[in-house]
């Protein structure tokens, strides 16, 4: 239950938030950024991995602010890609963003994983 | 000829002009290189053909360090240690053997240069294919399949070669019995190294059998081969002139014991794709008939920037996952992996995934060695106990310190970070935490550094041509000579060495 409000929450903030984003996002009635499908994969595998990072990071206590932070992030990567609507290339850049940010160290363990930062927060975004 | 210590006639004594103490791998290799010369030698061993529990026992020792076994990480009979050697085989790094002023007593007295022509003549000993250690692009030849290029600039590959193994007893023991010129005496127990007055050569071996024989063995030159551990406890057991030891003016025999700490279950790997990780970075694959596999090490500028120590680390397929209802009954780790192969799909695997599409992905072991620092704490001494020979056993005290533990973790970030980089796998590390060890901490029965090599008589006990400093006729070959240990296995580079040690003798004696 408390799981299911969770997402709930993340789901009407992100429904606000994303009303003002437009790259990379789906109108607002489809609350999810439309690449997020793409990127993760099973999303219940992705939410238990998602709650242990929030879990130590209370700061994003909006959907919101986990789509900023990974649009930021993807913008300083890839900035045409941050910018463009075409679904394959913003997929794609995530996708090298991730590797990037391994490569960097930009990484953070999760329930003893080391995720790259980003593909944490994407995990996040699941809950 | 081979003769057992136990049917001459008491207070036999033997002379030749090399006495060699220990038919393992050095004491074999050593033998070999002077077969069919005119320099008689003498392979002094103290077990017999097969193993025999009773003088296996002379092995066994007091542990005040960590939890090691003395007597289980070794074998006392002819051949030696090569008699349960795994057979990896790799030449250590370049800066293995540099003075590194973030590594404490680093530095060989011998350049990579003066030590790497050796290493060809010594694979061929161990029968495994000549060099290729770090040749990607040999390797792709080979195996017919790409090799990734590294992504983080932390890691590079090498690739490790397995000898069959070489037994070194069974496998030369018929070359050593043809040879004119060597003598093997089996079950022969050197008790001390016995001393001119002013203890500056060596007059004569002392032995005994496990039947209560005693013999003698005279010779121009000495050489001390008996492994890692025993080198240093013979030493320090011959006393009767030098009341340390023999070579231990400086206090320095015993010192400085190093292990490769092999640890395990400190790490997973989850791969979305097999077809990613080329097969010889997971399995042993042959090449020219000789089998290798890949050894992830960190890159010496990595090692440089960040102050490391050495390490390796190697990894292989423990389990496959299947995408549908798959038992996972007894595997405690297969909801975590499962997970975290079902998370990260769309990073580890492509759309028109290449492999089996039923299989979700592939547990990955990793398997860890690392260097440790030399410590002048971390010794072999001797103990109150006595073996049944009435010679004090071993005390062994091997310690590891914080140093050694940092570099371990940082390492495995490392690997971490590459998996991740190249879009192969995720590696969860499931060590208790970086303020611990992982559990247990183990060895990799290498035994080294406790007659260390240097060019100062104060800060080792051989000099570059591995003769004991105060000794003008006693010579150490084996892995105890290291003064730093890498996180290669050491029998390659202790077969190299031996090598060496053959042509410095072979000159004394033209």
């Amino acid at each position: 239950m408390i799981v299911g409000s969770m997402r709930l929450s993340r789901r009407r903030f992100l429904l606000l938030a994303l009303a003002s984003l437009t790259a990379g996002c789906s109108s607002a009635d489809n609350v999810e950024p439309t690449w997020l499908p793409h990127v993760i994969g099973d999303p219940e595998a992705a939410a238990r991995l998602g709650r242990a990072y929030l879990a130590v990071h209370p700061e994003y206590y909006r959907s919101d602010m986990l789509v900023t932070d990974i649009q930021q992030a993807l913008a300083r990567f890839d900035a045409s890609a941050a910018a463009t609507k075409n679904l394959r290339q913003t997929v794609t850049a995530l996708q090298q963003l991730v590797r990037h940010e391994y490569a960097q160290g930009k990484v953070e363990a999760v329930t003893g994983w080391i995720l790259s930062v980003t593909e944490a927060r994407l995990y996040a975004l699941a809950v | 000829m081979f003769t057992d210590a136990r049917n001459l006639p008491d207070h036999t004594t033997l002379e030749a002009d090399l006495a060699i103490i220990g038919g393992g791998v050095a004491g074999i290799t050593l033998a070999r290189e002077l077969a069919g010369s005119k320099t008689r030698v003498c392979v002094i061993e103290s077990g017999g053909l097969e193993f025999d529990p009773q003088v296996q026992s002379l092995y066994e020792g007091e542990n005040t360090g960590i939890d090691y076994s003395t007597s289980l990480t070794r074998l006392r009979y002819f051949g030696g240690s090569s008699n349960h050697w795994g057979g990896y085989c790799r030449p250590l790094d370049p800066i293995d053997l540099e003075p590194r002023e973030w590594v404490p007593f680093s530095g060989w007295p011998l350049t990579y240069d003066e030590l790497a022509p050796w290493y060809e003549p010594a694979a061929e000993v161990v029968q495994i294919a000549p060099g290729h250690f770090d040749d990607s692009r040999y390797w792709q030849q080979q195996t017919g399949e790409p090799i990734p290029e590294l992504a983080t600039g932390r890691l590079h590959l090498q690739f490790v070669h397995f000898s069959p193994p070489t037994h070194f007893g069974s496998r030369y023991r018929d070359e050593l019995k043809a040879a004119t010129n060597i003598q093997v005496l089996l079950n022969a127990n050197v008790t001390s190294i016995a001393a001119t007055e002013n203890g500056r050569s060596v007059k004569q071996l002392a032995i005994r059998t496990l039947n209560d024989l005693s013999h003698t063995v005279s010779a121009r030159y000495y050489v001390l081969a008996t492994g890692g551990l025993e080198n240093a406890r013979v030493l320090l057991l011959s006393n009767d002139v030098v009341t340390a030891g023999l070579g231990n003016h400086n206090d320095q025999v015993g010192r400085y014991f190093m292990e490769h700490p092999h640890l395990s279950g400190f790490a997973d790997i989850v791969a979305g794709d097999l077809a990613r990780l080329p097969k010889i970075f997971r399995e042993r694959v042959k090449a020219e008939g000789r089998p290798a596999q890949v050894a992830f090490n960190p890159a010496q500028a990595f090692l440089r920037k960040q102050q490391l120590l050495n390490a390796t680390f190697m990894v292989g397929v423990a389990r496959t996952y299947q995408t549908g209802a798959q038992s996972d009954s007894g595997d405690a780790n297969a909801p975590a992996h499962r997970d975290m192969l079902l998370a990260a799909r769309h990073f580890l695997s492509d759309e028109d995934k290449t492999s089996d599409p039923n299989t979700l992905g592939a547990w990955l072991g990793v398997g860890g060695s690392c260097e440790q620092a030399p410590n002048p704490d971390s010794r072999v001494s001797l103990s109150d106990q006595r073996d049944a020979l009435g010679l004090q056993r071993l005390k062994l005290d091997w310690r590891l310190t914080e140093q050694d533990r940092l570099s371990f973790y940082t390492n495995l970030r490392s690997l971490a970070l590459e998996f991740g980089a190249l879009g192969i796998g995720r590696l969860r590390e499931t060590a208790a935490g970086p303020d611990d060890w992982p559990q247990p901490v183990g060895g990799g029965s290498h035994h080294m550094g406790t007659t260390r090599m240097s060019s100062d008589p104060s800060r080792g006990v051989v000099d570059p041509d591995c003769k004991v400093h105060e000794v003008e006729n006693l010579y150490v070959a084996g892995s105890s000579v290291f003064p730093t240990s890498g996180s290669a296995n050491p029998t390659l580079t202790l077969v190299a060495l031996t090598l060496r040690l053959a042509e410095h003798l072979r000159e004394r004696f033209r």
